[in-house]
C-alpha cells in the first residue's frame, strides 16, 4: 500500500473552480471516454504524452538526436514529431533547450500527492475547501483513488471526486466513505448522441448517477452545454427529466470554452470543434438553462463557480 | 450632479507646475539671511501661509487648497525640485505624468528662483562631504537617496494637535521663551526652536482665518441660499481652528486639512500621512452623532471632500526620478482598523464608513492601510473583501500581530507599538511620537550579488563600486562574498543617509512639522535634530527574491555539473549561446511557489540585509531601520542590473518586495502568500510589501468568499502585509493602445496605487506579464 504510485500529469493548486472553497485539483491521467469536445486531452490517454510547443523551440534538434526510435525529425522551423513511433519515453523532454518539449504523465506515491496538498491546508480551513480528484477519469485508477481519498481523510482534508461516472458501481461505492461530495458530469442525456460524441453510451453513467443520489451522497451535476454536440434548445426539458427522475438538486452548467485548442495542437491533435461562433452561443444557452434549471427549482451555478 | 461628482470633478484638469510657494519661500530665504536657520524656515512658511493665492472650490465642505489653481505640483528648490529646470521645455509634452508650465513661471523660475539655490540646496551642502558615495549615487545602478529632496515621511499626530489647539503652541512657545529669557538664555537650540515655534503657530492661525475671510467674502456674493449657509459655516469653522481645539467632527477634519496642507507648503510631497484617523476621529463623530449634529450622510460627504482634497498635488519628477518613482503619487497614507494600545479590536464605525469612501472615490490618493488582526470583527473582513474582490485597488492590509512584534524588536514599547500607523506605502512605524525617514534610501541588493560573483566590478557599466573579493568557485564562497559586498553598499548608504541627516538638519530644519511630532515641543528640539520620540531610518532592499532565486539556481547548476565559472560568464554574456544552462537556472526551484528549496534562501538574503542595516545607529539618535519595497525602482535599477543566475536576463525588472520575480510564481496565489510567510518579518521593523495579482475573470462570483480566505490565511501564515491587485491583462493591454479611455484604471504597483495609464511604458509591461501569466 505505502509504495502503491499512480499516474498523474497535474496538480493545480489554488483551483477554485472545482467544488467549495480554495482547493487542490490533481488530475489522474487516464480516460475510458473520448469526447470530441474534452478540455484535457492531455488526460485522456493513461499513457505518457510528449506536448511540443513550437513557438518555444530553438531548432537545435538535441531531441532528435536522443531519441531512440527516430520518432523526431526537423522540419522546416522546429521539429515534427512522429506520434506513431514515439515509444514515450521521455528522453526528449530531459534534453529540451528551449523548453519546448513537455511529458504529460508522471508517476508518483500517494505520500508525494499528499504533501503537496498539505501545503494549503491554512486555505482549505479559511475557505471550507479541501482536495478534488479530477482527470481524465479518477476511477480509471480505482485503487490509487481510493487510497488518496483514505489519506486526505484520515488527515480531515475535504474531499471531492470530480467523474464522468462511468465506472463499475463497486468501484465508485468503495469509495463512498471518504467522498464529502461528488462533481458528477452527466454528458449527454440522450444515449444516441453520447455514443456519438463520448465514444459509450450513458446507461452506465446515469444508473451510477441515480445509486449515487440514493446513497445519500452530496452530489453535483455538471452540464457542459457543447451546441450542436450535446447541447440544442430542445434538449432543456430532456435534461431536466433526468435530474429529476433521479432527484438530483445542485447543477453546475459549464459553457464550452476553447482555451483547449491550444493543448490539441501541443499534442500534434486536431481541433475539431468550431471556437468563437460556439463559445458565444454556448454561453447564452448556459445562462437560458440555468435559468431554466432554477425555475424549475434547482440550486444552479455557471462555469464552475460555487 | 451632487457634491462628491463635483468635486471630483475639480480636479480633473490637467496638473500645472505651481512656482507660488517656491517664490515666497525663496524671497523670505533671500532677506533672512544670517539668522538662525530654524527662524529662517519659521519665518518662509509664515511668507508662504499669510500670502500663497487661496481658493475655496465649488462645493466644498473642507477648504484649504495645496497649491494655487490645483492640482498641480508644488517645487521645493531647497530639495531637488530645481532638477526640473531643464525639462520645463518638454514637462507639458513628455509620454506620462505631464506637467503644464506656465512660460512666465518658466522665466521667473530660470532666473529668479534657480540661482539663488544652486549653491544652497541640501545636495550642494552634502556633495562636498561625501563625494565618492554621490558618485555612486548618480549611476542610479546601485541605491537611491531620497533626503537629498527633504524628508518628509512621517504620520501627522493629528489626536496630539487637536487636543491642543496651535494658540495653545503659540502661547507656550511665548511662555518658554520667557522662561528661558529669566534665565538669562537668550540663544540656543530651545530658544531659537520656540521662537520658531511661536511664529509657525501665528501662521497657521492666520492661514485659517484667511480662508474664514474668503469664505465670507464668497458667502455675500452667494445666491444660493443652501451654499451661502455653508460658507458661512466654512467661516465660522476657520475662525476657529486651527487656532483653537475641533469640537466637531466637521471642525476636526477641518482642522486636519489645513494643517496637512500647511505642512506641504514647509515639507516635500512625500508620504505626509494622517495615521490612525478612524481612531482619533471617532470621538468627535460619536459626540456629533449622539447629539443630532451629524448624520451618516453628511460625515460621508465631509470624508469624501478629505480624501479628494488630498489629490490635489502630485509630485514634481523630472525624467531621471519618474524611471524609480513612476505613477504620480504623494503617497499620503491613512490608516484605518487594527487594536488599541492594549492589543484588542478597535474596529469602530469610522472604520466602516471610511472603507465604503475609498469604496465609492476610487481615486489615486489616499493610500487606504488597513490594520488587521485576530480581532478584526468578521463582517468587516467581509466588507473588506467585498471591496476589494469588486475592483478598489486602493487599498493595503497590514497583519497587527506581526507589525507590532517587528518594532517590539527595535525597542518600541508595547502600548506604543500597539499603536503603530502606517506611512507612505508600506511602512510602519509608532504613531505620533515617531519620525523614521522611513523611505530614505532604496538598495539594488542584486547589485550585491553582480558583484560577488566579478570581484567587485559592475559587469555592464565596468564601474568598480564594490569591495575586492575573491573570484567564487563554490556557493558557500559565493554567498560570503555576497554578504561583504552588500556590507559596503550597506555602509555607503548609511554613511550617505547620515550625512543627508545632517544636511537636512542644517539646511531644512521644519519647525511646523516638529509641533505635529511628540517630545519635539517638550524638549524644545527640531525633528530633524532628533526631537522625536523614535527615531529610525528606514532603508528598503529591493530584488531580494532575484538573489534568493540566483542561489537556488546556483545549487542546481552544480549539481548538474556546471562550474561557477561557466555560470558566472554565462551571465556576462546574457546567456546567448547558453540556452542549456539558462534552461537549467530557470527551471531551478523559485521563491514565490512554496518550495522551501529557494524560499530559504529568499529569507537568507533578507535576513543578512536586515542585521546588517539594523545594527547601525542614524543622525537622530535612533537605528536604521530595514524595509523591503521598491517602488519603482525594481524597474529602474532592473534596467541598470546585469543577467542574474536566477535565469533573470539583463536589464529585466527585478521583484518587487517580498513579492516573486515577475512571472516566477507557478503554483498560484496560494503559493506566493505561503512563501512570503517564510519571510522573518521580525526583522523588518519598516515594512515589506507584497503584492498578489489576481485576476477577475478567474475569481469569477467566488470573490469575495476567496478574497476573505485569502486574508485570513494570510493573517494566520504570519504575513506582514498585503494588497490585491484585481485587474484583467485584456483591460491592461487596451488601457496600453487607448490611454485616454482607461484614465480610471487604478493598479497596485508595490505598496501604493497609481493610475496605469500614467505608468511608465516598461512598468505597465511589467504588470501587464504579471498578470498575463496567471490566466
Amino acid at each position: 500500500m505505502q509504495a502503491m504510485k499512480g499516474r498523474i500529469f497535474r496538480i493545480q493548486r489554488f483551483s477554485i473552480h472545482d467544488g467549495y472553497g480554495i482547493r487542490t485539483t490533481v488530475f489522474l491521467k487516464g480516460c475510458p471516454l473520448h469526447c470530441v469536445w474534452c478540455h484535457n486531452p492531455e488526460s485522456q490517454s493513461f499513457e505518457p504524452e510528449v506536448g511540443y510547443k513550437a513557438e518555444k523551440c530553438l531548432s537545435c534538434y538535441k531531441c532528435a538526436e536522443v531519441c531512440d526510435k527516430g520518432a523526431i525529425v526537423a522540419a522546416e522551423k522546429g521539429i515534427e514529431i512522429n506520434r506513431e513511433m514515439c515509444d514515450r519515453c521521455g528522453k526528449c523532454v530531459e534534453v529540451c533547450s528551449g523548453r519546448a518539449l513537455e511529458i504529460f504523465g508522471k508517476d508518483v506515491s500517494v505520500e508525494e500527492v499528499i504533501a503537496i496538498v498539505e501545503k494549503d491546508r491554512v486555505f482549505y480551513e479559511n475557505s471550507g475547501g479541501g482536495v478534488t480528484f479530477s482527470g481524465g477519469e479518477p476511477y480509471f485508477q480505482p485503487e490509487f483513488l481510493l487510497a488518496l481519498l483514505r489519506a486526505c481523510k484520515s488527515r480531515r482534508i475535504n474531499t471531492a471526486v470530480d467523474t464522468s461516472g462511468y465506472a463499475r458501481w463497486e468501484v465508485i461505492e468503495r469509495t463512498l466513505p471518504f467522498v464529502d461530495f461528488f462533481l458528477y458530469d452527466l454528458k449527454d442525456y440522450r444515449d444516441d448522441r453520447h455514443r456519438r460524441t463520448c465514444g459509450a453510451g450513458n446507461e452506465t453513467i446515469l444508473l451510477n448517477l441515480r445509486k449515487l443520489v440514493d446513497s445519500g451522497a452530496e452530489v453535483i451535476v455538471r452540464i457542459p452545454v457543447i451546441p450542436g454536440y450535446n447541447f440544442e434548445h430542445e434538449d432543456f426539458e430532456g435534461y431536466l427529466g433526468v435530474l429529476e427522475s433521479v432527484g438530483v438538486e445542485r447543477v453546475d452548467v459549464l459553457p464550452y470554452h476553447s482555451l483547449a485548442r491550444d493543448k490539441y495542437r501541443l499534442l500534434g491533435r486536431e481541433y475539431i470543434l468550431e471556437t468563437t461562433e460556439m463559445v458565444e452561443n454556448a454561453r447564452k444557452i448556459a445562462t437560458e438553462f440555468a435559468a431554466f434549471l432554477e425555475k424549475s427549482g434547482m440550486k444552479v451555478s455557471v462555469g464552475g463557480y460555487f | 450632479m451632487d457634491r462628491i461628482e463635483t468635486l471630483v470633478r475639480n480636479l480633473a484638469k490637467p496638473p500645472r507646475l505651481s512656482i507660488e510657494r517656491a517664490k515666497l519661500y525663496t524671497d523670505s530665504m533671500r532677506n533672512s539671511e544670517g539668522e538662525p536657520m530654524i527662524l529662517r524656515q519659521a519665518k518662509a512658511l509664515k511668507n508662504i501661509l499669510e500670502n500663497i493665492p487661496i481658493q475655496i472650490l465649488d462645493d466644498e465642505l473642507i477648504v484649504g487648497t495645496m497649491l494655487p489653481n490645483p492640482p498641480g505640483a508644488i517645487l521645493f528648490p531647497e530639495g531637488v525640485g530645481l532638477r526640473l529646470i531643464n525639462e520645463l521645455d518638454t514637462l507639458p509634452k513628455r509620454e506620462t505624468n505631464r506637467l503644464l508650465v506656465d512660460e512666465e513661471d518658466a522665466g521667473v523660475l530660470r532666473e529668479e528662483i534657480a540661482p539663488y539655490w544652486q549653491k544652497r540646496t541640501i545636495e550642494a551642502f552634502s556633495f562636498p562631504l561625501m563625494p565618492d558615495i554621490m558618485s555612486v549615487l548618480y549611476t542610479g545602478s546601485v541605491f537611491v537617496l531620497t533626503e537629498l529632496a527633504g524628508i518628509s515621511h512621517v504620520a501627522i499626530n493629528y489626536p496630539y494637535l487637536m487636543r491642543r489647539g496651535f494658540r495653545w503652541f503659540l502661547e507656550e512657545s511665548e511662555r518658554r521663551i520667557k522662561e528661558l529669557e529669566e534665565n538669562g538664555v537668550y540663544e540656543g537650540e530651545e530658544y531659537v526652536f520656540y521662537h520658531a515655534a511661536r511664529i509657525v503657530s501665528e501662521a497657521i492661525i492666520n492661514y485659517g482665518l484667511r480662508y474664514a475671510e474668503l469664505a465670507e467674502r464668497i458667502a455675500e456674493e452667494t445666491e444660493n441660499e443652501t451654499r451661502k449657509d455653508e460658507l458661512l459655516k466654512i467661516a465660522e469653522i476657520c475662525r476657529k481652528v486651527p487656532a483653537e481645539k475641533p469640537e466637531s467632527f466637521w471642525e476636526a477634519v477641518q482642522f486636519l486639512w489645513l494643517v496637512q496642507s500647511a505642512l506641504h507648503q514647509e515639507n516635500y510631497e512625500q508620504a505626509i500621512s494622517m495615521g490612525r484617523i478612524d481612531q482619533y476621529l471617532y470621538p468627535y463623530y460619536y459626540r456629533d452623532l449622539k447629539e443630532g449634529r451629524i448624520d451618516k450622510h453628511k460625515a460621508f460627504e465631509i470624508l469624501a471632500n478629505l480624501w479628494i482634497k488630498t489629490n490635489e498635488i502630485v509630485p514634481p519628477f523630472d525624467s531621471l526620478l519618474e524611471q524609480f518613482f513612476s505613477g504620480q503619487t504623494t503617497n499620503q497614507a491613512l490608516t484605518i482598523g487594527g487594536c488599541d494600545i492594549y492589543g484588542r479590536d478597535a474596529t469602530n464605525e469610522l472604520t466602516y464608513l471610511m472603507l465604503e469612501v475609498t469604496n465609492r472615490l476610487r481615486l489615486r490618493q489616499p493610500n487606504v492601510h488597513v490594520r488587521v488582526s485576530k480581532g478584526t470583527p468578521e463582517d468587516f473582513l467581509v466588507k473588506l473583501a467585498e471591496v476589494i474582490a469588486s475592483g478598489c485597488n486602493a487599498i493595503a492590509l497590514f497583519n497587527d500581530e506581526v507589525a507590532v512584534e517587528a518594532l517590539r524588536a527595535m525597542g518600541v514599547r508595547d502600548e506604543d507599538a500597539w499603536n503603530y500607523t502606517t506611512v507612505g506605502c508600506v511602512e510602519i512605524a509608532p504613531f505620533g511620537n515617531s519620525f523614521t525617514s522611513s523611505d530614505a534610501a532604496l538598495i539594488n541588493v542584486a547589485k550585491a550579488l553582480e558583484y560577488a560573483m566579478n570581484e567587485g566590478k559592475d559587469v555592464q557599466f565596468g564601474h568598480e563600486f564594490g569591495v575586492k573579493t575573491e573570484k567564487p568557485k563554490t556557493l558557500e564562497e559565493l554567498i560570503e562574498n555576497f554578504r561583504k559586498q552588500l556590507a559596503h553598499i550597506i555602509k555607503l548608504v548609511v554613511k550617505g543617509c547620515n550625512i543627508l541627516g545632517y544636511a537636512n538638519a542644517e539646511i531644512k530644519p521644519t519647525p511646523l512639522l516638529s509641533l505635529c511630532i511628540e517630545d519635539c515641543f517638550e524638549e524644545g528640539r527640531d525633528v530633524t535634530r532628533g526631537g522625536a520620540r523614535y527615531n529610525f531610518t528606514g532603508i528598503q532592499a529591493v530584488g531580494v527574491a532575484d538573489v534568493g532565486d540566483s542561489l537556488a539556481a546556483i545549487e542546481r547548476a552544480l549539481e548538474a555539473g556546471y562550474t561557477m565559472d561557466e555560470i558566472i560568464e554565462a551571465c556576462k554574456t546574457n546567456f546567448v549561446d547558453n540556452e542549456e544552462l539558462h534552461r537549467i537556472l530557470i527551471e531551478s526551484p523559485k521563491y514565490g511557489n512554496d518550495d522551501d528549496r529557494a524560499d530559504k534562501y529568499t529569507r537568507m538574503v533578507l535576513e543578512f540585509y536586515c542585521d546588517e542595516v539594523n545594527r547601525h545607529r542614524n543622525f537622530r539618535g535612533g537605528y536604521f531601520a530595514a524595509g523591503c519595497y521598491p517602488m519603482t525602482t525594481n524597474v529602474g535599477f532592473g534596467f541598470l542590473t546585469s543577467a542574474l543566475p536566477s535565469g533573470r536576463r539583463s536589464g529585466e525588472p527585478l521583484n518587487p518586495g517580498v513579492s516573486p520575480s515577475t512571472g516566477m510564481d507557478r503554483e498560484g496565489t496560494t503559493g506566493v502568500i505561503k512563501s512570503a510567510s517564510k519571510i522573518n518579518y521580525a526583522k523588518i521593523p519598516n515594512g515589506a510589501s507584497l503584492t498578489l495579482n489576481l485576476s477577475e475573470d478567474v475569481l469569477g462570483s467566488k470573490g469575495v468568499e476567496i478574497i476573505k480566505a485569502l486574508i485570513k490565511s494570510a493573517l494566520d501564515l504570519g504575513c506582514m502585509h498585503a494588497q490585491f491587485n484585481i485587474l484583467k491583462a485584456d483591460v491592461l493591454k487596451k488601457a496600453q493602445e487607448e490611454p485616454e479611455k482607461y484614465r480610471w484604471l487604478l493598479v497596485r504597483v508595490a505598496g501604493w496605487s497609481a493610475y496605469f495609464v500614467e505608468l511608465s511604458k516598461p512598468v505597465q509591461d511589467e504588470i501587464i506579464r504579471r498578470v498575463s501569466c496567471k490566466l
